[in-house]
């Protein structure tokens, strides 16, 4: 191995490194903990309670049978089990039994949590077909606008998730190369980024659920830094937004990836295609440490709202919902908080590993 | 936990987070991922604090690695599709050292899991074989004959001709 090869692989590595944006961790970090310390303690109060059970009850139902009753005296009363919750006693509580349905505080507009990140590596995700939230081990998942299939990212590939049995099924085609993917709004189809042909570039790319293969649409697209891609709501475009914030949106058509307009006045990063109303008129991006409501038409920035938003979502009746670590907040078009709304209990709240919504 | 133990470890998080950071990005190489597996890591930390709050940052950068090697393998282990799409092959001038580093982090994202993290360890954070091998749980020859797969693989996706020209691949 030469000297300058690994000096290569070192200066690489800290690009690598460098190119993550680091979040303050400790409240999460202290919440989840305090969950850990406490399922220990019921865990351990449990197993003692167990060991205990073992220890007693074979031996009062098999003591010796030569026991000395007295005359007359009432036959023992059958034993029964004992129950096996264990009660943990003062010093913990029990392990915390996350019941999504039960915290969970109605969003606005019929909007619902399509999937919850929890601790652990896990999320929960609504399943339309039954109604119910299952528990999957991926931290990035997404479920499908319609069906009951989701997409998960485990930061190589795109896969396919079949909310019913859990089984996933890898997608073949183009390696992603951006941090997001994101629904066609029928839910047939989902779109990523992968690598370009040149550097510094990116290409459009297309899965196609019936398939699970997916592939580029049309030619490079120029982005230096990390960019992210979004179905818009009419299905027919699809979004191409810079992470640094300063390029203008690009729009290439969904079927042929020719470029088209419509967004060419709006920076930012543009989550998802919720971030765009229905009529295509209004456009929520984030800019830097703030969330930004631009007019397509003429690139007009008319609210700028602080505190990073990594999900937003526009109701029916152009009020904008965000999703932050410290909850869901319903805006109106003027900038007043209109409401609040609390994760579900035990979510994962790290900076951009939150919940999404969907519509119910 | 007392309240002093949360100030500590807030402080401590304030502190590290950055370099802890850095490390949980260059092994998932995907924002989300490396969010997570550093909460967990200081989630960890701080239910044992009054044990581990002498050597911190290596309890967390061991949490950090050994959850990555587990919790990637075991992701790997599950039912999956072949991609249909080959590796693409770049045929690098090493001359340019900005498309290298692009290649050269590509092809470290492509490293398994335990692959990646002997690298991580031994050229992000300046370890001997020795001492990844503590942090890791496994012996010094694991980690040799790993870092060695590693780095054809690496010098395999730069090209076989990246370095010929001058003269320093050996």
């Amino acid at each position: 191995m030469s000297r300058d090869f690994e000096y290569e692989i070192r200066d690489a590595l800290v690009d690598l490194a460098d190119e993550g944006r680091s979040v303050n961790l400790a409240t999460a970090a202290i919440r989840d903990g305090k969950h850990i310390v406490r399922r220990r303690r019921a865990v351990s109060a449990a197993a003692t309670f167990a060991v205990l059970a073992l220890l007693v009850v074979p031996f009062a139902l098999h003591r010796p049978v030569n026991r000395i009753v007295q005359p007359g005296a009432a036959a023992p009363a059958p034993t029964t089990a004992a129950p096996t919750t264990a009660d943990p006693g003062p010093a913990g509580t029990p392990a915390p039994t996350i019941d999504p349905m039960a915290g969970l505080v109605p969003l606005p507009d019929g909007m619902v949590y399509g999937s919850i990140p929890l601790t652990g590596g896990y999320s929960l995700v609504f399943n339309r077909s039954t109604g119910q939230y299952v528990k999957l081990p991926y931290t990035r998942i997404v479920p499908s606008p319609s069906g009951s299939t989701a997409a998960v990212d485990d930061g190589r590939r795109i896969g396919l998730v079949d909310l019913d049995s859990g089984t996933v099924r890898w997608a073949a085609g183009p390696t992603p190369t951006g941090i997001t993917f994101d629904w066609s709004p029928d839910g047939s189809q989902l779109t990523y980024l992968a690598k370009g042909g040149k550097t510094g570039t990116v290409r459009v790319t297309v899965l196609t659920v019936a398939k699970t293969v997916a592939a580029a649409v049309g030619g490079d697209i120029l982005c230096p830094l990390t960019c992210a891609s979004a179905w818009l709501p009419d299905g027919q475009a699809i979004a191409v937004s810079g992470m640094d914030g300063k390029v203008p949106i690009r729009l290439v058509n969904a079927r042929t990836g020719s470029p088209t307009k419509g967004l060419e006045r709006v920076t930012g990063v543009l989550a998802n295609g919720h971030a765009v109303t229905d009529d295509g008129t209004l456009v929520v991006t984030q800019l830097g440490a703030q969330a930004t409501v631009t007019v397509a038409a003429t690139g007009e920035m008319i609210l700028s709202l602080p505190g990073a938003a990594d999900q937003t979502y526009w109701s029916s009746s152009h009020e904008l919902l965000l999703v932050r670590r410290d909850g869901v907040s319903l805006y109106s078009l003027t900038g007043e908080p209109v409401a609040t709304y609390p994760l579900p209990p035990g979510t994962l709240a790290t900076g951009s590993s939150l919940p999404t919504l969907m519509r119910g | 936990m007392h309240g002093n133990a949360e100030e500590e470890f807030t402080q401590f998080v304030t502190e590290r987070t950055h370099a802890l950071f850095r490390v949980a990005y260059a092994l998932t190489g995907n924002q989300h991922a490396a969010e997570d597996l550093l909460q967990n890591a200081l989630a960890k930390a701080f239910a044992k604090w009054s044990r581990i709050s002498t050597d911190a940052e290596g309890y967390v950068k061991r949490i950090i690695y050994r959850d990555f090697i587990s919790l990637w393998r075991w992701r790997s282990r599950r039912p999956e599709t072949v991609m249909a799409t080959p590796p693409e092959q770049y045929a690098v001038d090493a001359s340019d050292h900005t498309v290298l580093r692009l290649v050269l982090r590509d092809a470290l994202r492509q490293l398994p899991p335990r692959q990646r993290a002997v690298i991580v360890l031994r050229y992000l954070d300046d370890l001997g074989e020795k001492e990844v091998a503590e942090v890791l749980g496994c012996s010094p020859g694991t980690v040799a004959s790993q870092a060695s797969r590693a780095l054809a693989r690496l010098r395999g996706a730069v090209g076989p001709h990246a370095f010929q020209d001058l003269g320093v691949l050996r």
